[in-house]
């Protein structure tokens, strides 16, 4: 295979429910090691995107090749097999299920010595987990789980991680937490392609991005040159109406915080 | 070209109740006589079982019981009284409508195979009892001689008599359940077959809905009952047993669950076929079992259900479509189409306007404001010291707080710090574990939800609840039905104050829908709509209940910040003209400041911090808990 | 009451709600994985034992041996039908409205019920097994050796399940497609799989209760699946559903029930009293007895 071939590659993807193209003909790539954004608004195509990828919702026409290797055909459950895992919208923990369970399931494809392996590093990333090993995910908090649903996912030891809006319903402490965890894992080489409606960290995070609009590509380049772009900033970043708020304009320490 | 299709629906339907008057004098042979009235009698008890399976989404298991019911009733009445028929069918339909109501009451909060065992129960309990109650019903000997339909002018001697007889029951029941499905209760027991908890929150009386279906249907077919004594002058518990019931749920489903027509057709094909087979001898119930199979096979959804059979069904493909995702263009052009800077009320406008066609915003119209504001200077809603415990664990604790007429107040705090249970809790979902809830001077703290709903207090749902089989039309309408006080009687006589009322309410919804820009959609499903719209007919949906107060759970979940600054502009706008209070738990910052007069912030069950939302975000405890570490 | 017929009376009513916990469990399982109801589950466990009672004649008399090769064999003829079902009629309605399955299902249930009674005659058929003969000590008491065997045979197989389902990788991809089976599929679970794994278990289940009520009884016939579908059901029920503990606890509790009102209350009434006390209970725990009122996620 030659070097420059991407990791990742979608051509012509269309996704139909019903006769609507809910994702018409788009085409990206991701390549080794990178973290790639894809921003709209609602309904824009992105989790359509992400789930046909993943093969949990048919692809009309087009393709998706990892490494090379066509995904159009492969039966959802073989694609954790081939090195792709899908981390879903809204977490979906086993709620009933020990935290342990979960993360077994995570390496549901792998060898019994490869999910112990795992296990380990999964534990070592996120220290809390192993605290609640025995516990039932249900009981977990939001951002607890949002980390399981991830760890799970590191349970395959994908070669590309696809995250659905992965700070939906969260806290604006835990959403940090949760992108200083993609920061690591990007740092870590891990590739990644991440759907966001936080268009503003996701751009942060990222090292390029694509923009949707109505199941169509209609921008993209590299996260810092979208996050200057008068459009994007208009569309997606509600521009000049977040004045107030301290992640945007961080208000000054008051006197009682130390 | 709609009336079109009507018309030919009403020239279909007297052709056929034509063809049924007809048919026995032509044919003059009581063999099919008397397979027409078997025929039209299944028909009876299939259609009133549809009001419950088809409509109310209940699995009526024990359905054949409250025939059963009618049937000794009716006999007995007949035998010890000697009263002709009119009295003993009266005597069956209103033991069979009482008992279904009496056991309704404390199994209508059951949930999906829990209520059909229960109905179950009682299917089993009543031909338990007719077979061991000896005294009274002799037992396994059963009832004989009981007298032929006396209609006092008339005597219903012959198979074609009772087949007469039998189908203008039928009309009957079929006009009865057709009227009571198209008035705003059987919207409201269709919303609550959708979504039991979304119905609640709008005002809709979920149980009492539900009971008054089944009572109506118990009443059905406990005049079936008595009808079927009467024909057949004896009665024993064999046509009362759950092979009964169950085959009742054949005719249904296999007709079509939930339409005018499908019971009937089910009940005439299942009713005829073991006829057709008789030359198979004892092979005749094993090919009626496969026949049986083969049908739902080709068409899941009963024959004259709606959607494709398996013929040309392109079966789906590695799973069931995205509903979230079904539609995208429309949110999308909403979105597109708002300039994000533009002025605060133009944007409302904006909001309001869907892909499909735009409605500029009207003045507001009467109908949507809200009732006189309680007495100046006292809390519209006062919660005191509330506590919750899940499992031993506390998931609120000690919270107290107010909201003043008017006020928008917004609840923020980690995931897991009791918001939520809070917004359960104050809308009846939860009972609390101690505490006390006050809303307009009025003790709400044991109140059920939809008693809550009906006392002003709204809310809504993070996962939107709308009730999917209903077009957008119906479901404002199923919601406006908590401003009407409807008694069945007024619903099947169509009384005179019944149609004012429906008509206030056609010009109430019309105005509710303009001013949302949704008349363009307003007879497409809910569930096909976009998400952005699906938002907006839930606020309707909410609005047209006339709330004082709305509890609005996450809105913002899931949109963007260019959506979520126009869902602010529009919450500010629906205040100002409807005088609303608002609580609002959201995560986006953007539109808690935007918006909100005071902010309450929440950890662990508790309150840490509240007051004006420039100083709670400067709050070290808030930074810490909530926000991070940014400061 | 003398301690020796409570004795009687309570080993019965174990024996006969073992039975009901083993159909109760089937049921809750293949409900639990693919959602839907299994009507014909009570002919399941009628076939099974038609079948086994043909090829009894050809089983050695190896006393325990024999019975344990019984139970293998319902084990094996059920989970065939299972398959065949969820192959059948299971698999080809998985989208369609949840009514169809049931409807088909009791479609397969006078189909089945009919073909028994057409090949074999609706008649009783005498059943039994060589061994568990003779009766026991128990304390005071005398018991049949078969209704101990029974009990202990409906402890030991939901035991056994229940460890293959908290500690294999099979059992918690079963529990996976049960609680959410698209991320079951996102983790490389072969759903498809599974249900069909599951479907198997939970009818074999049913096959085995069939025997054992043929061996408790004495006698087989054409309808006795109606009995063991509602009995079942109702167990399952008062364990909560989709609660596999619960089921056998349910289906013990329902045993024991019928056993007492019978002997204590009256015979003719039994059946009225128990539901009538089922819905008692309904009406106070509306999420079975067993089951935990957990907080629906609004």
């Amino acid at each position: 295979m030659s070097q420059s071939a991407p990791l990742l590659a979608v051509n012509d993807l269309t996704v139909t429910y019903g006769g609507i193209r809910a994702v018409d003909r788009i085409s990206f790539s991701l390549n080794e090691g990178e973290l790639v954004a894809l921003i709209g608004a609602n309904g824009a195509g992105k989790s359509s995107t992400l789930r046909a990828i993943a093969g949990i919702v048919p692809i009309a026409e087009g393709d998706v090749r990892l490494a090379g290797e066509s995904l159009r055909t492969v039966p959802a459950h073989e694609i954790p097999r081939r090195g792709l895992v899908l981390v879903p919208e809204g977490r979906r923990v086993f709620g009933e299920l020990t935290v342990l369970d979960n993360l077994y399931l995570g390496g549901y494809t792998r060898s019994p010595e490869e999910r112990a392996a795992g296990l380990e590093r999964v534990f070592a990333l996120f220290p809390r987990l192993k605290e609640r090993a025995s516990q039932a995910a249900g009981t977990l908090s939001g951002g607890e789980q949002q980390m399981l649903a991830i760890g799970r996912a590191l349970m395959a030891n994908p070669r590309v991680l696809l995250l659905d809006e992965p700070s939906l319903g969260l806290a604006p402490v835990v959403v940090e937490q949760v992108f200083d965890l993609l920061r690591r894992l990007h740092a870590e080489g891990v590739s990644m392609l991440l759907v966001e409606q936080n268009a503003r960290m996701a751009l942060a995070v990222a090292d390029r991005a694509y923009v949707l609009q109505t199941g169509r590509i209609v921008m993209s380049g590299a996260a810092a040159e979208l996050a200057a772009s008068d459009e994007v900033r208009a569309r997606y970043l509600g521009a000049g109406r977040l004045s107030t708020v301290p992640l945007d304009a961080p208000a000054p320490e008051p006197e009682e915080a130390r | 070209m709609r009336s079109g299709i009507f018309r030919t629906q009403h020239a279909l339907t007297a052709a056929v109740i034509a063809a049924a008057v007809i048919a026995p004098l032509v044919i003059a042979d009581a063999y099919i006589h008397r397979l027409m009235a078997t025929v039209v009698l299944a028909a009876v008890l299939a259609v009133s079982m549809n009001l419950v399976l088809g409509y109310g989404g209940l699995l009526a298991l024990g359905h054949a019981g409250f025939y059963g019911i009618g049937a000794y009733t009716a006999a007995l009445v007949s035998l010890h009284l000697g009263a002709p028929f009119p009295v003993t069918a009266l005597a069956g339909a209103a033991t069979a409508a009482l008992v279904a109501w009496l056991v309704a009451r404390p199994i209508l909060h059951l949930r999906g195979h829990y209520f059909a065992m229960a109905m179950l129960a009682i299917g089993e309990i009543v031909v338990q009892v007719a077979y061991n109650w000896d005294s009274v019903t002799r037992g396994a000997s059963g009832l004989p001689g009981i007298s032929q339909p006396d209609l006092i002018v008339w005597t219903a001697v012959t198979h074609r008599d009772n087949y007469y007889l039998a189908l203008v029951l039928l009309l009957l029941a079929m006009l009865a359940v057709r009227r009571f499905v198209a008035s705003p209760l059987g919207l409201g027991l269709i919303a609550a077959r959708d979504d039991d908890q979304g119905a609640a929150s709008v005002g809709i009386g979920v149980a009492q809905t539900r009971t008054l279906a089944l009572a109506l249907a118990a009443g059905i077919a406990g005049v079936a009952g008595a009808l079927y004594a009467h024909y057949i002058t004896f009665v024993s518990v064999e046509p009362f047993q759950l092979e009964q019931t169950i085959a009742l749920l054949a005719m249904v489903a296999v007709g079509g669950m939930g339409t005018t027509w499908g019971p009937v057709v089910g009940a005439a094909l299942l009713t005829l076929l073991p006829e057709v087979l008789r030359d198979f001898a004892e092979l005749r119930m094993v090919i009626y079992g496969a026949l049986l199979m083969l049908v739902v096979w080709l068409r899941p959804q009963g024959l004259l259900g709606r959607g494709p059979s398996r013929w040309g069904l392109k079966l789906p493909g590695r799973t069931r479509p995205d509903p979230s995702a079904a539609s995208g263009a429309p949110a999308l052009a909403s979105v597109v189409a708002a300039p994000a800077s533009g002025p605060v009320l133009d944007g409302v406008a904006v909001e309001f306007r869907t892909a499909t066609g735009a409605a500029p915003a009207r003045t507001a119209p009467t109908v949507l404001t809200a009732p006189e504001p309680a007495p100046t200077g006292e809390p519209l809603l006062r919660v005191e010291h509330l506590s919750k415990d899940f499992a031993g664990l506390r998931a609120v604790s000690d919270v107290s707080l107010e909201v003043a007429p008017g006020e928008i107040v917004g609840l923020i705090g980690p995931n897991g710090a009791g918001k939520s249970t809070i917004i359960n809790l104050i809308s009846g979902a939860h009972r609390p574990t101690s505490g006390r809830i006050w809303f307009n001077g009025q003790d709400i703290t044991h109140s059920e939800t939809s008693r809550v709903a009906r006392a002003g207090l709204v809310r809504t749902f993070q996962h939107i609840r709308l009730f999917r089989s209903l077009t957008v039309r119906q479901n404002v309408e199923a919601a406006y039905q908590v401003r009407l006080w409807l008694s069945l009687l007024s619903v099947m006589t169509r009384s005179r104050r019944y149609r004012e009322a429906m008509d206030e309410m056609r010009v109430a919804v019309d105005e509710a829908l303009a001013l949302f820009g949704l008349e363009g959609v307003q007879h497409q499903l809910a569930g096909t709509l976009s998400y952005g719209d699906q938002r907006r007919v839930e606020i309707v949906r909410a609005l047209v209940t006339q709330p004082r107060l709305l509890l609005l759970d996450e809105p913002a979940a899931g949109m963007n910040e260019a959506e979520s600054a126009e869902l602010a502009r529009f919450l500010q706008e629906i205040r100002q003209r409807h005088g609303l209070s608002i609580i609002l738990v959201e995560h986006h910052l953007d539109v808690v400041m935007e918006v909100c007069d005071r902010l309450i912030v929440l950890d662990h069950g508790t309150v840490i911090a509240s007051g004006r939302p420039d100083e709670v975000v400067r709050h070290p405890e808030v930074l810490r808990a909530y926000l991070g570490g940014s400061a | 009451m003398t301690l020796p017929v409570l004795i009687d009376q309570l080993v019965s009513g174990l024996a006969i709600g073992g039975v009901y916990a083993l159909v109760a469990l089937g049921f809750a399982l293949i409900f639990g994985v693919l959602r839907a109801a299994q009507f014909a589950h009570g002919e399941v466990y009628m076939v099974v034992a038609f079948l086994v009672l043909a090829v009894l004649p050809w089983f050695p008399a190896l006393g325990p041996l024999q019975f344990l090769l019984v139970i293998v064999t319902a084990a094996i003829f059920g989970a065939i039908a299972g398959m065949l079902i969820e192959r059948g009629v299971f698999r080809p309605l998985a989208d369609a409205p949840h009514i169809a399955p049931i409807i088909s299902t009791i479609g397969l249930m006078i189909l089945l019920q009919n073909l028994v009674a057409y090949l074999k005659g609706s008649e009783l058929h005498r059943f039994a097994l060589a061994w568990p003969q003779g009766n026991v000590s128990v304390g005071p008491a005398s018991v049949p050796v078969l209704k101990l065997v029974i009990f202990g045979t409906a402890l030991v197989i939901p035991a056994l399940l229940q460890v293959a389902l908290t500690r294999t990788q099979l059992g918690r991809a079963i529990r996976a497609t049960a609680i959410d089976a698209e991320t079951a599929r996102l983790m490389g679970v072969n759903t498809a799989r599974t249900s069909l794994v599951a479907f198997a278990i939970g009818s074999a289940l049913a096959g085995i209760a069939g025997v054992l009520v043929g061996a408790l009884y004495g006698v087989v016939y054409s309808t006795m699946g109606v009995t063991a579908l509602v009995k079942g059901y109702a167990a399952t029920i008062i364990g909560g559903v989709g609660n596999l503990v619960g089921a056998v606890a349910g289906g013990l509790l329902l045993g024991l029930f019928e056993v007492f009102v019978a002997s204590y209350v009256s015979p003719r009434w039994t059946d009225a009293i128990v539901y009538t006390l089922l819905i008692v209970l309904l009406a106070l725990r509306p999420q079975g007895l067993v089951g935990r009122a957990i907080p629906e996620k609004l």
